[in-house]
């Protein structure tokens, strides 16, 4: 097991360099110099000097990529030219929404899909199971942000169930806070607990083909057993990977959804980042968002070696 | 005796293989409704395209304070925006747009990502570089990548077609490239070595044309996903500029009347979402139809 991790944390070493030298030329492929954005448009051609000679950019770029990989390393990203605080405070205070949301929206699709995924299989090719099949083809097919439009559209709108953009924190109470992120929960979470649905169901049908089910129910087992027991246990193998591949495209979408919503998380710092080109918070943000992609993978990657020994020992058939 | 068992097994096989086939010709005439179907959203999509002057009867830049957040009507089909211009003309035009950089996008990195594949399917020292680069890139989540490239390129149609070209090549190129890795295994490619031709002839002569279908595929789905991602970024503010009419634009536009004005919300909207689901039911389509073997492994 032990070796297993190591080389599965090896590997990534050569991912995290290159997604390091991506996002250090983002900055440098932008036509606007960082020294004249930081002093504005007032500045004087030496203060501007002055300033590129301070942050080093006089420095050959490889130098320049070196040092700036190295404060990175130890946790330094800069600071922002708008707040005037470090990058990682500041992504600090806006994380905590987009994780919220996209916690609950994981919960949301898990809560929501396996049982239809579950009810689906045991209908197999009843009107019941081709409604939910059917369902879920649209729901893979609805971007998350139009889906959240329309959301809005329907239950604040129309209905006046919700408010239009009312983000309430968590510090305000957590109903508050929960009832404020439904909408935007369902909207981000919809595309994949629709699949979801169609992968549980799969591997529930795959599964109860086999064996050992049959001999579960010949030995008198009660359905309910040999569902929940002996077939839905397997078929959480399957439903923890698409869970693993989703999680992180769910922390993509938020960054979307917070936009329609009007939640101040990471998404709302990457837009108006973008739109006051303030470059330090930009490449910072895509970084750790980077990052905790890649980390989020290796802990769903190892996940699997415990649940699945053959993953360890290699004979996963991929 | 074994002969005898190898006859009947190869009866069975042949009965049963009779019986396969039966059952995907079928399962492919069914899937090819669904491109059927895919096709002819996007033939009308493409019509939309060519003619957008003749179908649009209101300039789209065409501003008209005084008939501000006018619901449908007959005169302007989905409406009028928050300054006054018509809904429908702006529409026609963003899928025109959509259309354009979707297009532009699917063509880029079809020609980057077949490129990249051969080479590194070929060159195992080429390989390791450009799949560590790949693996890289596809290390970001594609919305983000495409905002960062956004932020530093600044906000024009070619830069969107640029950042989403650099978000998709990875992903045409990792097709292509694992296609040709088995084709590369196979005699006749181990023949036309021994027989001297040149790597280059190999890979462009007899490599290629073998990673087509799947290349073909892959880049319907590539032109979808860029029209999503293209409404994204022009929705999040980073994407096309403003007075052009993109379908993001205008949704980015219907976002701050929202609790007035759901016309501007709904039909670029359903406009995305019908065009995108036609192109992946046409690329779902074509792919049973270029390729029968991949109805087995799904």
């Amino acid at each position: 097991m032990i070796g297993y991790i190591t080389k599965r944390i090896l590997s990534l070493v050569p991912v995290m360099f290159v997604v390091a030298i991506v996002v250090f030329f983002i900055v440098h492929l932008s036509p606007g110099e960082p020294a004249s954005v930081i002093l504005g448009p007032n500045a004087s051609q030496s203060e501007v000097e002055a300033l590129r000679a301070e942050l080093g950019h006089d420095d050959p770029v490889p130098v320049q990529f070196f040092n700036w990989l190295g404060d990175a390393v130890t946790g330094d990203l800069g600071e922002s030219i708008y707040a005037n605080a470090p990058v990682t405070e500041v992504f600090g205070q806006y994380f905590i929404p987009t994780l919220s949301l996209t916690i609950f929206a994981q919960i949301l699709a898990v809560v929501f899909a396996i049982p239809v995924g579950i009810i689906a299989a045991i209908r197999k090719g009843t009107a019941v199971d081709q409604s939910l099949m059917g369902f879920s083809l649209l729901g893979i097919s609805i971007p998350s942000f139009l889906l959240g439009l329309f959301l809005i559209l329907l239950f604040s709108v129309n209905l006046e169930w919700f408010p239009v953009a009312g983000f309430v924190p968590l510090s305000e109470g957590i109903w508050p806070h929960i009832r404020s992120l439904i909408l935007p929960a369902i909207a981000l979470s919809l595309a994949q607990a629709a699949l979801l649905v169609r992968m549980t169901r799969s591997s529930m049908l795959d599964i109860l083909d086999n064996e050992y089910i049959k001999a579960a129910r010949s030995k008198g087992l009660k359905e309910r057993v040999v569902i929940y027991k002996h077939a839905l246990r397997n078929a959480f193998v399957t439903i923890l990977e698409v869970i693993g591949q989703t999680f992180s495209t769910l922390i993509a979408g938020a960054v979307v959804i917070e936009f329609v919503f009007n939640i101040p998380g990471i998404g709302q710092l990457i837009v108006n980042s973008v739109e006051r080109r303030d470059f330090p918070v930009i490449q910072g943000t895509i970084l750790l968002i980077a990052l905790l992609y890649v980390f989020i993978n290796l802990a769903i990657d190892l996940l699997y070696g415990v649940v699945d020994p053959r993953v360890r020992f290699g004979k996963k058939g991929d | 005796m074994e002969a005898a068992i190898e006859k009947t097994n190869k009866a069975q096989l042949q009965k049963e293989m009779k019986k396969q086939q039966r059952k995907l010709m079928l399962k492919r005439l069914l899937r090819s409704r669904m491109a059927l179907t895919g096709f002819i959203i996007l033939i009308v999509a493409t019509i939309i395209t060519f003619a957008a002057p003749l179908i649009t009867s209101h300039d789209p830049l065409q501003v008209d304070p005084v008939n501000r957040l006018q619901a449908p009507s007959a005169d302007h089909y989905f409406g009028t925006d928050d300054v006054g211009r018509d809904v429908f003309s702006r529409v026609v035009y963003g899928i025109q747009e959509s259309m354009f950089v979707g297009l532009a996008v699917a063509f880029v990195t079809a020609i980057l990502g077949i490129i990249f594949g051969l080479y590194s399917a070929y060159y195992n020292t080429l390989d390791h570089i450009i799949m560590r680069i790949n693996d890289g890139l596809m290390a970001f989540p594609s919305i983000l990548l495409a905002i960062a490239i956004m932020a530093a390129l600044g906000p024009k149609t070619v830069n969107v077609i640029i950042a989403l070209s650099v978000v998709y090549t990875p992903l045409i190129a990792r097709v292509v490239r694992s296609s040709a890795l088995v084709i590369k295994e196979q005699t006749y490619i181990e023949a036309m070595k021994s027989m001297g031709g040149s790597s280059n002839r190999i890979i462009w002569r007899h490599i290629a044309p073998n990673t087509l279908s799947p290349l073909l595929v892959q880049a319907t789905f590539v032109f979808a996903m860029a029209i999503i991602n293209e409404a994204m970024l022009s929705f999040l503010g980073a994407g096309i500029p403003a007075p052009e009419p993109s379908l993001g634009n205008i949704l980015y536009d219907g976002k701050n009347v929202i609790t007035k004005a759901w016309w501007m919300t709904l039909f670029p909207g359903l406009a995305v979402i019908l065009i995108t689901l036609g192109l992946n039911m046409f690329g779902d389509g074509m792919r049973d139809i270029l390729d029968p073997h991949s109805n087995k492994s799904n």
